[in-house]
Order: structure tokens, then C-alpha cells, then sequence
């Protein structure tokens, strides 16, 4: 069997196309918060990784952690051209979200309450907003994100702990307004 | 009736059930896109032979081969890995085989082939059927240690040899720009003695700076006045005259395309204007008045050749050396920050923060001492806070831990020098030494630290009568630790402890 073929390597970009673009887009969205920029983005980076695959070097990490890596660079550069932080989403520019909620009812004010989410990571420091972005928008496990920014489980967790209960009291700061 | 604000448990909850998806129409645009480039990818490997193929210990890149009766039996490959793109990321699967105790290579599930080696060219035997027709695969060297110094990226359009003013530096990094007029050309070539080199070439307006990589050790050096940059050896050679090529192959129609992206803001007139037409730019430059610098460190050779002054040339070739000999590090785009960037770090009593500043183009120290006072109080939750500041470009950062009550507080900033600093003395100041070196204690100095709590609030903590300052150079970096309320006697204690590691 020749592992090279041409074939072989195109299926094998459907199925890390299917299983991780999704991943690198959720991640940037929850960055960037705007749906052209992180389709944008996305594109952008999905290119660069497959013009830059003689780079990586699986010594130095998963090919997982060094496509984040890619994706981190390329949202910091964009929020660096900016020097902002995103703008408020709008209910209407989000894009298609998913919830795994009965009933259906209850869905639009999931929504809603999810935007209000995304719209507050902006309290957060860059460094919990990553973490969040890794952890419920590229869906990555506490291991995984551990390993992409050389820190332990234990302290990915007390991070995202921190971060949430920080959201939280951005909400009851809010409440109290 | 006010909704309720959310609990730190509905806020994962809904993180968790909720997601954003990209749109049909995105995903599929994308993958034609993708598959499009793939299939360049794979018809320029086809063409040119070359494909990288990760072997667990180094990358190589491989070339198929039609005859292999000219190669030589292999002296030494101890595994053949295919790697195949993908599998949990766009992976690698592996198949691997291994040599027996006799030397034969003996591939797993597979035939028997005969890997060889010429001279420094490792070459190993294909492990496909086919290969056992015309069985080779010839190897160019590339290993890790050989990632290129400089890798040109699309959205950072700053060589790490510029100077970076024009992105909201705060400092100059040595070199005169040639950003936000350059371009980059790049290209990795293998000459007749099988050496692998490198060329990247920063150009614009009427200048231009070629570095050229040759990955071989005790490579000869032009004829030239030796002198020495940063304690190295360097031959520097003075009125050159000629043309510097400045390939375009990767432009199209001759004609440049500025770089995503690394500019905007900042003092220096931002970055390349994107709405800007393509601009033509020469194949070639000209010059009569070209200096060059060279040198051997680590196995490799690295000439930097230019029109610029000759002392430009020489910050650029200082800069490098540092680079080449670990002594300053460059990030270079698209890997994950090494643990090396994980810089600071506290377990304090019931509480502990660590602080993760990524991308910085020097090393930054990290503390092993600070003050047990700023960790202790009343109220766990409110004892301290602390943040770690990276400067807009990478060359400064600064870690601050403060309590806000008490108006105590503690800066250590780190960046890289300018040229010709000097240690800067108040009115008021003593000299003392930090790890031997010499450094200026400077009393009273006019400071603050702007301070964030968790509901947003800002407050202005300003420098009182009981303030320091602490200035001196180390590990080719500026240091300063800030206090205040804090005892000066812990100023040199903190400042001791600064370290790489």
C-alpha cells in the first residue's frame, strides 16, 4: 500500500477537515466574536497549516496543539491590527448555533443567554478568554488545553473555575446596576 | 420581573450545550478551497519530488528515486516511518519498521529494501511495492535543530530584524526598519555539495538585506576583516558591488502583494495598507556600495549581505547571532509557546496565580523571590492580584501583583535594551549590585499602577514617599522591579532572584 498516494491523502484531509475545522472555527469565533472575520480567519488558517505542514514538528507537540498554536498567532495578530477587543455580538450576526436543550421552546432564550455570555468574556483577561475559547468553543479537553499552554490539568481547571465565577459576577455586577 | 443573573453553573451549562457552528455554505466553500491547494501541494511534491516525511527523529524531505543501483548501501537508519497526514489532527499514522541486529533493514508487513546513505545525504528505501522495482527514496537533510531562523509568515509581515516601530513598540529593537516598505522572498535550495540553504530576503524601497543559511558545519568564509560581534567571530567585507537578485516566484506577475496583517496603530505610520494597489517592485537591485558579514556558530553558516550602513548591518548581524545562539528567542509563528514561555508562577498561602505571557522575542526571568507580605491577609479571595503585561510587540513585559487596600504593590519589567542605555539615576539613589551585576536603587521615583477589579473598576495606584526603584541590565535584557509600601531591603532580594529558570 503506498501511504503517500494521492488519494490517500486527500481523504485523510476530509476526515481532519470534518473532525477539526469546526474545532479551529468555534475557537476563533469565541475570539473574535464576529462570524466574516472568524470565517476569515478560519480560512486563513486551515491554509497556513497546509502550506506549513514541513513545520511542524511532532516533537514539540500534537499536531492539534500546533494548529491551535496557528490559530492563536492568527487571532492575536488580527486583535493586535485592531487594538480593541470585539465588538458586542448581535443576536442576528451570531452564527448558527446549536443547543442541546429540550423542549425547543426554551431554545431562543437559551440563545439569548448564550450571547449574553459571549458578549461578557470580554471581562475576562486574554488569557481566560483563551482558555474559555479552548475549553467550550473548540471543545478541547482540560488535558488537551493543558498540554497546549504547558500548564496542568489542575491548573487549566482552577482557571476556567475563576473565569466563570469572574462571568458570573460580571452578571451579578450588572444586576446590581 | 428581573431575570435572575446567571450562576457559575448555568454559565457552564450553557457553554456546554450551546455551540456556534460555520455555516454550510462556509464549510464547503472552504474545502474546495483547501483540496484545491492540497492538490498544488501534492502535484509540486509530485513534480519536484520533494515531500516531508517526519521519521520520529527529524523531518526529511523525500525524493523519489528511479535507479537505485547508483547508491551506496546504507550505513545507518535505524526506523523507517511513513508518516501519513492526519488521524486525530491532520496526524500521523504511522507505520513504522526497524533495523535487525545484522544492520539489514527490515520493514514491517512490508518487503525487504535496502536504505543507503551518499555522503551526507541519507537515503532510504521506499516501502511500497513499487519500490521494490525501483526501490529509493532519497533523503535532504532537515532536521529540527535546522528550523529556519526566520520563517516570513503571511500575517506577520515583520522580520524579527526589523525594527518594529511602526506596531507601537515602545522601544527600539536595534535595527533601522525597512518595515512597513519591505517584502519578503524565501527559499530553501540544496547546492552541489548537498548543503542545505537557506535564503530569506527582506527588501524594499531601494534596500534590501539577504540572509543566506548554509546547514553544514565549517563552511569556508570569504576573504574579509575579522572582528567581533557580541564576543563571535565575524568576517565583515566592505564595498561590494553587484545586483541582488530578489526572486519573485512567488508573486504573481512580478508584482509584490503587501503581507496581512502586523501593522496598524502605533507611532511609526502603521502597518501595509491593505486597500492599497499592488505595487511593481525590481527583480533586482543594484548596488555598489554592499557590505557583507559572516560567521560559522552551531554547524551552520550564516552570511547577511545589504545596502544598508554598515551599521546597520551589524545591529542586524548582532541581533542574529543572538538568535542563532539562544541568547535572545524569536517566536516563530505557528508553534505553541514552549514551556520555557510559561514565566510566572505562585502558590501563595490558600491561593496561588500563574501568569502565562506567550509570544515575547526574548526570554523573560522569572521570579523565585517576592515579598510574603503581598500574599497575606484577611480575606483569601481579596488578598492580591497580579497580571502579567506584554508589551505590544513582544519585547517588553511586565508582572505586577498588588494590593489594592494596603496600595501595595510590585512591578518587574523586563524588556529588551536600547542602544547606548545606560543606568538612569534619580535625585535620590545608591549603588548597589543584583547578582554581582552593578545596578542604581533610585528612591521616590514617580510611578502607578492602574488596577482592575472583578466588576471592571479601575483604580490609579500612585507611588507614595515609601517607593523604589531598581534598575540594572542582565541576560542581555533591561530590568526594573518597582515597589511600593514594600521595604526596600526586599528590593535586591526580589531583584537576586530573577531568573532564567
Amino acid at each position: 500500500m503506498d501511504h503517500f498516494n494521492d488519494d490517500n491523502v486527500l481523504n485523510l484531509f476530509e476526515v481532519w477537515y470534518e473532525q477539526e475545522m469546526p474545532r479551529l472555527y468555534r475557537y476563533i469565533f469565541y475570539k473574535i466574536r464576529d462570524v466574516a472575520i472568524a470565517e476569515d480567519l478560519t480560512s486563513l488558517v486551515c491554509e497556513q497549516a497546509l502550506g506549513r505542514l514541513d513545520q511542524y514538528d511532532p516533537g514539540r507537540g500534537e499536531m492539534r496543539a500546533w494548529m491551535f498554536g496557528i490559530a492563536r498567532n492568527a487571532v492575536r495578530s488580527h486583535l493586535r491590527s485592531l487594538k480593541r477587543q470585539p465588538a458586542p455580538v448581535s443576536l442576528d450576526k451570531l452564527p448558527e448555533i446549536r443547543v442541546q436543550i429540550r423542549p425547543v421552546e426554551q431554545s431562543y432564550q437559551v440563545k439569548e443567554d448564550f450571547k449574553q455570555v459571549l458578549d461578557r468574556l470580554s471581562v475576562l483577561s486574554d488569557r481566560d478568554q483563551d482558555l474559555i475559547a479552548l475549553r467550550y468553543g473548540a471543545g478541547l479537553t482540560n488535558q488537551e488545553i493543558a498540554r497546549i499552554n504547558g500548564m496542568t490539568d489542575n491548573h487549566v481547571a482552577v482557571r476556567l473555575r475563576r473565569a466563570l465565577r469572574k462571568l458570573k459576577q460580571s452578571f451579578e455586577f450588572e444586576g446590581e446596576k | 420581573m428581573a431575570k435572575e443573573p446567571l450562576t457559575e453553573q448555568e454559565i457552564h451549562d450553557l457553554l456546554t450545550r450551546a455551540r456556534v457552528e460555520p455555516s454550510t455554505e462556509f464549510k464547503t466553500e472552504l474545502r474546495s478551497w483547501l483540496r484545491i491547494k492540497l492538490g498544488q501541494q501534492l502535484r509540486k511534491a509530485n513534480t519536484n519530488g520533494h515531500r516531508p516525511i517526519w521519521n520520529h527523529t527529524s523531518w526529511h524531505l523525500y525524493k523519489g528515486h528511479d535507479n537505485m543501483k547508483k547508491i551506496t548501501p546504507l550505513v545507518a537508519v535505524l526506523s523507517l516511518v511513513f508518516l501519513v497526514v492526519v488521524a486525530g489532527g491532520f496526524g500521523i499514522m504511522l507505520a513504522s519498521s526497524s533495523q535487525d541486529e545484522e544492520g539489514s533493514f527490515a520493514a514491517a508487513d512490508e518487503e525487504t529494501a535496502t536504505p543507503e546513505l551518499i555522503e551526507d545525504t541519507e537515503v532510504t528505501a521506499s516501502p511500497t511495492e513499487e519500490a521494490m522495482e525501483t526501490p529509493t527514496i532519497e533523503v535532504l537533510t532537515a532536521t529540527p535543530s535546522a528550523i529556519p531562523l526566520f520563517t516570513p509568515t503571511a500575517y506577520s509581515g515583520v522580520p524579527p530584524i526589523a525594527s518594529d516601530q511602526s506596531i507601537g513598540s515602545q522601544v527600539d529593537l536595534l535595527i533601522r526598519t525597512l518595515h512597513p516598505e519591505f517584502y519578503t522572498y524565501n527559499e530553501i535550495i540544496v547546492d552541489d555539495d548537498a548543503v542545505q540553504v537557506r535564503e530569506a530576503r527582506y527588501y524594499g524601497n531601494d534596500s534590501f538585506v539577504i540572509l543566506t543559511e548554509r546547514m553544514a558545519p565549517n563552511q569556508p568564509l570569504p576573504e574579509g576583516e575579522e572582528i567581533n560581534l557580541d564576543y563571535y567571530p565575524v568576517i565583515l567585507v566592505e564595498e561590494l558591488e553587484g545586483k541582488a537578485l530578489l526572486t519573485m516566484d512567488t508573486l504573481q506577475d512580478g508584482i509584490s502583494r503587501p503581507f496581512l496583517g502586523g501593522g496598524g496603530g502605533g507611532g511609526g505610520g502603521g502597518g501595509p495598507n491593505l486597500t492599497e494597489e499592488p505595487r511593481l517592485f525590481p527583480e533586482e537591485i543594484e548596488y555598489t556600495d554592499g557590505v557583507m558579514v559572516a560567521w560559522n556558530i552551531n554547524d551552520e553558516q550564516i552570511s547577511l549581505l545589504t545596502n544598508l550602513p554598515q551599521d546597520d548591518l551589524l545591529d542586524i548581524a548582532r541581533l542574529t547571532i543572538r538568535i542563532q545562539t539562544g541568547s535572545l528567542e524569536v517566536g516563530i509563528p505557528g508553534f505553541p509557546p514552549e514551556p520555557g514561555m510559561f514565566v510566572f508562577e505562585y502558590e501563595g498561602p490558600g491561593y496561588g496565580f500563574s501568569t502565562l505571557v506567550e509570544d515575547l522575542i526574548f526570554k523573560p526571568l522569572k521570579p523565585h523571590y517576592l515579598p510574603a507580605t503581598l500574599f497575606t491577609g484577611k480575606d483569601e479571595d481579596e488578598i492580591f492580584g497580579a497580571d502579567a503585561i506584554r508589551g505590544n510587540d513582544g519585547s517588553s513585559v511586565e508582572l505586577q501583583v498588588y494590593k489594592v487596600e494596603s496600595e501595595e504593590f510590585l512591578i518587574i519589567r523586563q524588556r529588551v535594551p536600547i542602544i547606548g542605555e545606560y543606568l538612569p539615576k534619580a535625585d535620590k539613589s545608591e549603588e548597589v549590585k543584583v547578582n554581582g551585576m552593578p545596578a542604581v536603587l533610585n528612591y521616590n521615583p514617580e510611578c502607578s499602577l492602574e488596577v482592575a477589579d472583578w466588576g471592571g473598576q479601575t483604580k490609579e495606584l500612585v507611588c507614595g514617599t515609601n517607593s523604589w526603584s531598581l534598575i540594572w541590565f542582565a541576560e542581555d535584557l533591561s530590568l526594573e522591579v518597582i515597589g511600593n509600601n514594600i521595604p526596600k531591603s526586599e528590593a535586591v532580594l526580589i531583584a537576586n532572584g530573577l531568573k532564567l529558570d
